[in-house]
């Protein structure tokens, strides 16, 4: 339903936090202040909300006897588990964490592991498939960055010529970085300015 | 190897065995495993999510000695995330809309801050400062032109002159050209970083799994 009070509600509190920056005066800080810390309760909430979606979407899977049903049972039972057994011992308690994270960091240093095999597999196949300037100037690039990465060439570094050779190719990404940083930056400056006007209501106010 | 560390260091094995499995392919392993992750980490989250930010700034200052003042601020609070509960309940859900009309107006407005103060401020005065008395000019220059083109590339806007199909300017299309060199090099470069972090993570793994089968 298109309301128009969602879409007050957005300006006003965007423009009363934009105000912040420009007049950054005692009680207009505090006010920012305020309405900061509603939206971080607010983003919380938002955070349960979307987690209890999931594992409703697992449960309906579990329940409906779905393909991957057993895979979904499992998201549930260690969801529960997890969740009664943090609010428990809080998550500060050092066996909740010794158990979360001996079940975390595995898995997470293991994907990216996995990671290294599959960016090789996917740029063989970028590099078979497309051909041009960029690709030309990525395979170069990304050779002579693994080649600096591995440290092989440290030595070198101490040589006069070529030591300064490896600080211009050093500096060489970061003037396509920025470039990038400030389009999406520029790019980010429009959506919230969008949103801060009024033209775009993505919370279909 | 005590018993505690023993199960554990089994655990980390048998995890890391079961998502490597993923080498040949999408099988149980490794849907086991990752599943198992989703589970955990989002039980973790939640947990997180209402001990360090829901029960502090909404619950206790209700429930427990506050000033009034801080009472009626939490009262806003609880007022906004029950609205925003409504979203779970079709019927009521177009009442959530105004606490995510809320979010999403302080989120904008942190955005651009956070663009203007934290990006397009400081990485323009920074371009700036090699032009000055004393600074490196041909660094600077270099990193200008780097930057227009990288720009120019991202520039999709065309003109149509004549009747001829629309197209980019002459001086649009050669920076972009100019461009597309500084994005691969940079795209390059992230790849090459991207890769030596995961190769860091598989020589890592691959010792704990030696490592560890060889105390047994």
């Amino acid at each position: 339903m298109r309301s128009p009070t969602a879409a007050v509600i957005a300006i006003a509190t965007s423009l009363l936090v934009l105000i912040s920056y420009f007049v950054p005066a005692g009680p207009v800080l505090a006010m920012r202040s305020l309405l900061l810390d509603w939206a971080v309760i607010l983003a919380a909430v938002a955070g349960v909300i979307a987690i209890l979606n999931m594992v409703g979407v697992h449960f309906r899977r579990v329940r409906d006897n779905q393909p991957l049903a057993p895979y979904s049972l499992i998201v549930v039972v260690t969801f529960v588990i997890t969740l009664l057994a943090g609010l428990f011992f809080s998550p500060s308690d050092p066996q909740f964490r010794q158990v979360v994270t001996a079940i975390q960091v595995p898995v997470e240093a293991s994907l990216l592991a996995v990671v290294s095999i599959s960016l090789a597999y996917a740029a063989l196949r970028f590099f078979q498939n497309r051909k041009g300037l960029m690709a030309v100037t990525f395979a170069i690039s990304a050779v002579v960055f693994l080649l600096l990465a591995s440290g092989i060439l440290a030595g070198l570094a101490q040589v006069p010529v070529l030591g300064t050779l490896l600080a211009v190719l050093n500096r060489l990404p970061m003037a396509g970085a920025r470039g990038i940083l400030l389009g999406v930056a520029i790019g980010s400056l429009i959506a919230g300015l969008r949103i801060a006007i009024g033209a775009h209501r993505p919370y279909s106010g | 190897m005590e018993f505690p560390d023993l199960i554990w260091t089994i655990l980390g094995i048998l995890l890391t065995l079961m998502i490597f499995s993923y080498v040949w392919g999408d099988n149980p392993f490794f849907r086991t495993a990752s599943y198992l992750f989703v589970g955990v980490t989002a039980g973790y989250v939640a947990v997180l999510l209402i001990t360090q930010v829901i029960l502090p700034r909404l619950a206790w200052p209700l429930l427990r000695t506050s000033t009034p003042t801080e009472k009626a601020i939490a009262a806003v609070g609880v007022v906004l995330a029950l609205l925003l509960l409504t979203k779970l309940v079709r019927p009521l859900a177009w009442l959530g809309n105004l606490p995510m009309a809320y979010l999403t107006g302080a989120g904008a407005a942190v955005v651009i801050g956070g663009a203007v103060l934290g990006t397009i401020i400081p990485q323009t005065l920074d371009g700036i400062t090699a032009f000055a008395p004393g600074g490196q000019l041909i660094d600077g220059l270099f990193m200008l032109i780097g930057t227009i083109a990288t720009l120019a590339y991202f520039h999709f806007g065309a003109r149509s002159r004549n009747g001829e199909p629309p197209g980019r300017g002459i001086l649009v299309e050669g920076l972009s050209q100019a461009g597309k060199v500084f994005i691969g090099i940079t795209l390059g470069a992230l790849f090459a970083g991207v890769m030596a972090a995961s190769l860091t993570a598989l020589i890592e793994r691959v010792d704990f799994l030696v490592t560890s089968l060889t105390q047994f």
